[in-house]
C-alpha cells in the first residue's frame, strides 16, 4: 500500500516538475534535491510548493516551506498531511 | 479555456520558439492565455514570454525600474508576459530587497544608472508603519497621514527631477485584520481610516508626471481574503498572495502600455443581442427587447447603453458595424423607447450585408485611427472568430451569454486606461465625428460626375409673376455670397422689373430625389443696344457647385438670343463676401473687358453657344 502511494504521489509530482522546468524527459526520485536541477530555485520552490498545494488538496504551513528542502521530505509532509492517493 | 487547451497551446508555443517562429508562438499564447489563470500558468506564461521576448529584441522596449520593499520578482515576470502581449518588451530593473530609500537617496544606484523610462514604488500598506493613536484629534492624525504623504511624494520628486521618468506609486491596500472590528469605519483616527486618508491625499498630492496604482481595488476586486497570504510573507516576504499575481501584472501592463499611448480609442458595435435583445429584422422596432419595460433583459441592455454613452463622454468613440437594412437599422435610436444610445452619439454607423472585417477596415480609415485602437463587441462567435483571424490588430473580448455581464467584461479588458485626462479627450469623440463626416464627403468628391448623375436633379424655370415676387425679393436683397452684382431692389422696384419691356426677370427653382429646395435663383437682364447686361443674378449657397450655375446661363442664353441680341455682358462687383463667384464669368468662357476696381465686364458671343455640361434635367412645361 505504502510503496503505492509512494509510487502515484512521485509521479505526480514528476508531472509537476516536468511542467515547472519545461522538461518532459525529467525523473524525479525520492532522493532528488535542488542540487540536480539547476533551476530549482528559491521562486520556483514557492511555485512548485504552490502547485503541489493545489493538486494534492493540501495546505504548507510557513514552517513547512522552510523545512521542505527535498523530494523525500516533500513526501514526508505529503504524508504528515494525511494525503493518501 | 479548459486545462487540456491551455496545455496545448503552451506546447505549440514552446514548439514554434524552438522552430525560430517567436510571433507565431506569440499569437498561440496569446489566444489561450487569461489573467486568472492560476499561479502555476502564469509562471508558465511567463517562461514562455521571456523566450518570446527575447527572440524579438526589434520589438519597442519599456525600461521600468521596480522599487519595492517586498519580493516581486515573480509579479515582474507576470508583468513582462503581460506587456508582451500589448507588444511591449519589459526590461525591468529590480533594487535590492528593501533598498529603495537607499536607491532613491543615493546617485550613483543602479535607479538613476539604468535610465528607466517609468519608476515604480512598489509600495503595500506594509510600508505606512502608522501609529494609531486611539482617539487622536483632528490634528495629530492630519499630522500622521500629511507628514507620510510628503514623504512619499517627495522621494517621487527626487527621482523625477534626476530623471525624465514617469513615476507610478501604488496606493495602499485595506487590511482584514481590524483592531477595531467594524468601529475602524467609524473612528477617524482608526488604521483602516488612515489608510483610506492616506490614499486620498497621495492622489492630490502627486506631481505631475506622477499617477497612481490602485493597489487598493486590486486588493477590494481580488477579495481580502485570497489576497492576504501571511504565511507567504514570512517565508518568502512576497506582498500578497501568488494567485492574485494575474490580474495584478495585466493591470500593470494595460496601465504601462497607456503610458506608451497605446490604450484603445474606439469600440465598434454590433446591433442585435449587442445593443438590444432580439434581431430588429425580425422582430420590428417595437419587438427588439430594451428598457426596463421589457424585463430584466431589457434593463440589462440599457445599462450596456448607458455605459457605452458613458465611454463616449470621456472620450471613447463609438461606431456600429451591423449586418443589418442600413434603414431599419437606425430606427430604434429614432423611435423605440427604452433606448439609450442616439444615432449622434456613433462617429461612424455602418449597417449593411458586406463582410465584417472590411466594415471594420473601412470604419477605421474613415475615422483616421489605426485598426489597433479599436475594439470590436459582437454577440455572434461566429463573427468574433472571423474578424480575429481576418485583423488580429482588433481587441474582440469573449462575450458572454448574458448580456448582465456585458458591462464588467468590457470594463474588464483593460483597454481605455490613462494616466491623465484634459478638455480635449473629452471632446475626441466630436472630433471623430466631424473627421468622419469630412472624409465621407472628400470621397464623395473624387466621383463627383457620378454623385451629381445619382442625384436626379431636375430645375424649373420661367418669368417672374405676382406668385413669385416676394422670394425672388427676398433672394435678391438677402443674397451675399452667389450675387454677382449685389443688387438690392424693394418688391415694388422688382414688380417695375417684371413688367418692363427692356428688361427681363427669372426665377430657378431645383429638386432633386432627396426633396425640392424650392426658388433658388433669380436672374434680371437689362437689354441695351442689341445686347443684354446681366443686371443680377443671385443664387442660394443651398445649391453651390451642382451644375445649377450653368443651367441658369444656358436659360440666359436662350432668353437673349430670343429677344434678338448679339452680345450677352456679365458683371461682376466685388465685396467683401462674393468672392465665390469672382471667376464665374471666367469659367463660362466670355472675355473680360473694361476692368476697374469696383467692377468687371466680360463679353459673350450669342452666336458663339458655350459648351458646357451638367446633370439638371429641365422640367418646365
Amino acid at each position: 500500500m505504502e510503496t503505492t502511494w509512494k509510487q502515484n504521489a512521485l509521479n505526480t509530482i514528476q508531472d509537476i516538475f516536468r511542467a515547472q522546468f519545461f522538461e518532459d524527459s525529467l525523473i524525479i526520485t525520492e532522493k532528488t534535491t535542488p542540487a540536480d536541477i539547476e533551476e530549482w530555485d528559491s521562486l520556483a520552490h514557492v511555485n512548485i510548493l504552490a502547485t503541489i498545494e493545489n493538486a494534492f488538496n493540501v495546505r504548507f504551513t510557513a514552517d513547512d516551506m522552510a523545512n521542505i528542502d527535498s523530494v523525500a521530505v516533500l513526501l514526508s509532509v505529503l504524508a504528515e498531511r494525511g494525503v493518501k492517493q | 479555456m479548459e486545462a487540456d487547451k491551455i496545455d496545448s497551446a503552451i506546447r505549440f508555443s514552446l514548439a514554434m520558439i524552438r522552430a525560430g517562429d517567436p510571433s507565431g508562438a506569440l499569437a498561440m499564447i496569446r489566444g489561450g492565455a487569461t489573467p486568472n489563470d492560476p499561479i502555476a500558468r502564469q509562471m508558465q506564461y511567463s517562461k514562455i514570454g521571456r523566450a518570446i521576448g527575447e527572440a524579438l529584441p526589434e520589438l519597442p522596449a519599456l525600461r521600468v525600474a521596480f522599487l519595492a520593499s517586498s519580493t516581486i520578482d515573480h509579479l515582474v515576470d507576470c508583468l513582462r508576459f503581460w506587456l508582451l502581449l500589448e507588444g511591449i518588451r519589459l526590461e525591468p530593473y529590480i533594487a535590492p530587497f528593501n533598498t529603495w530609500r537607499q536607491e532613491v537617496t543615493n546617485p550613483t544606484s543602479g535607479l538613476y544608472a539604468c535610465r528607466p523610462d517609468i519608476v515604480w514604488f512598489f509600495l503595500t500598506a506594509r510600508d505606512l508603519h502608522f501609529e494609531t493613536i486611539p482617539d487622536a484629534n483632528v490634528v495629530n492624525s492630519d499630522g500622521i497621514v500629511s507628514s507620510k504623504v510628503q514623504e512619499i511624494v517627495s522621494f517621487a520628486g527626487m527621482v523625477m527631477s534626476a530623471l525624465s521618468s514617469y513615476v507610478v506609486i501604488n496606493n495602499a491596500e485595506a487590511s482584514s485584520n481590524r483592531l477595531f472590528g467594524n468601529f475602524e469605519g467609524t473612528a477617524t483616527w482608526s488604521f483602516t481610516t488612515l489608510l483610506r486618508r492616506y490614499n486620498l491625499q497621495l492622489a492630490a498630492s502627486l506631481p505631475s508626471g506622477a499617477t497612481i496604482f490602485d493597489l487598493d481595488y486590486q486588493a477590494s476586486r481580488f477579495g481580502l481574503n485570497r489576497w492576504e497570504e501571511p504565511r507567504l510573507w514570512y517565508h518568502s516576504k512576497h506582498p500578497f498572495s501568488l494567485e492574485a499575481h494575474g490580474p495584478v501584472a495585466f493591470s500593470g501592463a494595460k496601465l504601462l502600455s497607456a503610458f506608451r499611448g497605446q490604450a484603445r480609442k474606439c469600440v465598434v458595435l454590433d446591433l442585435d443581442n449587442t445593443l438590444w435583445g432580439g434581431v430588429v429584422g425580425d422582430d420590428g422596432v417595437d419587438g427588439i427587447c430594451i428598457g426596463t419595460d421589457s424585463g430584466s433583459a431589457g434593463e440589462a441592455f440599457a445599462d450596456f447603453q448607458m455605459y457605452l454613452k458613458k465611454l463616449s463622454r470621456r472620450g471613447i468613440a463609438l461606431a456600429v458595424c451591423s449586418k443589418n437594412d442600413p434603414e431599419l437599422a437606425k430606427e430604434p435610436f429614432r423611435k423605440r423607447h427604452g433606448m439609450v444610445l442616439k444615432l449622434d452619439d456613433f462617429a461612424v454607423f455602418r449597417a449593411n450585408w458586406e463582410n465584417k472585417a472590411d466594415n471594420l477596415r473601412s470604419i477605421a480609415q474613415e475615422m483616421n485611427i489605426g485598426l489597433n485602437s479599436l475594439v470590436f463587441v459582437d454577440d455572434n462567435p461566429a463573427e468574433r472568430a472571423l474578424v480575429r483571424a481576418e485583423i488580429p490588430e482588433i481587441a474582440v473580448p469573449e462575450m458572454p451569454l448574458d448580456p448582465a455581464e456585458y458591462i464588467s467584461t468590457l470594463a474588464g479588458g483593460g483597454w481605455f486606461e490613462t494616466v491623465s485626462f484634459s478638455a480635449e479627450d473629452r471632446n475626441r469623440s466630436r472630433t471623430y465625428q466631424e473627421n468622419a463626416a469630412r472624409q465621407a464627403v472628400l470621397s464623395q468628391v473624387t466621383d463627383l460626375d457620378a454623385y451629381l448623375c445619382d442625384l436626379s436633379m431636375h430645375a424649373t424655370w420661367g418669368a417672374v409673376d405676382s406668385g413669385k415676387l416676394g422670394r425672388v425679393t427676398q433672394l435678391v436683397n438677402k443674397t451675399n455670397q452667389f450675387h454677382l452684382t449685389t443688387t438690392r431692389y424693394s418688391e415694388p422696384e422688382m414688380s417695375e422689373l417684371m413688367v418692363a419691356e427692356d428688361a427681363w426677370c427669372g426665377w430657378f427653382s431645383l429638386s432633386d430625389r432627396f426633396g425640392d429646395n424650392g426658388v433658388i435663383a433669380v436672374v434680371v437682364l437689362r437689354f441695351l443696344d442689341g445686347a443684354a447686361l446681366v443686371d443680377t443674378w443671385a443664387m442660394s449657397c443651398r445649391v453651390f457647385s451642382r451644375g445649377m450655375e450653368d443651367f441658369i446661363f444656358l436659360k440666359i442664353w436662350e432668353v437673349a438670343k430670343a429677344h434678338g441680341c448679339s452680345g450677352l455682358v456679365g458683371i461682376f462687383r466685388p465685396t467683401p463676401k462674393n468672392g465665390v463667384v469672382a471667376a464665374l464669368y471666367d469659367r463660362l468662357g466670355g472675355h473680360p473687358f473694361c476692368v476697374s476696381e469696383t467692377e468687371k465686364r466680360w463679353q459673350f458671343d450669342l452666336a458663339d453657344t458655350p459648351r458646357l455640361t451638367h446633370f439638371i434635367a429641365d422640367n418646365t412645361k
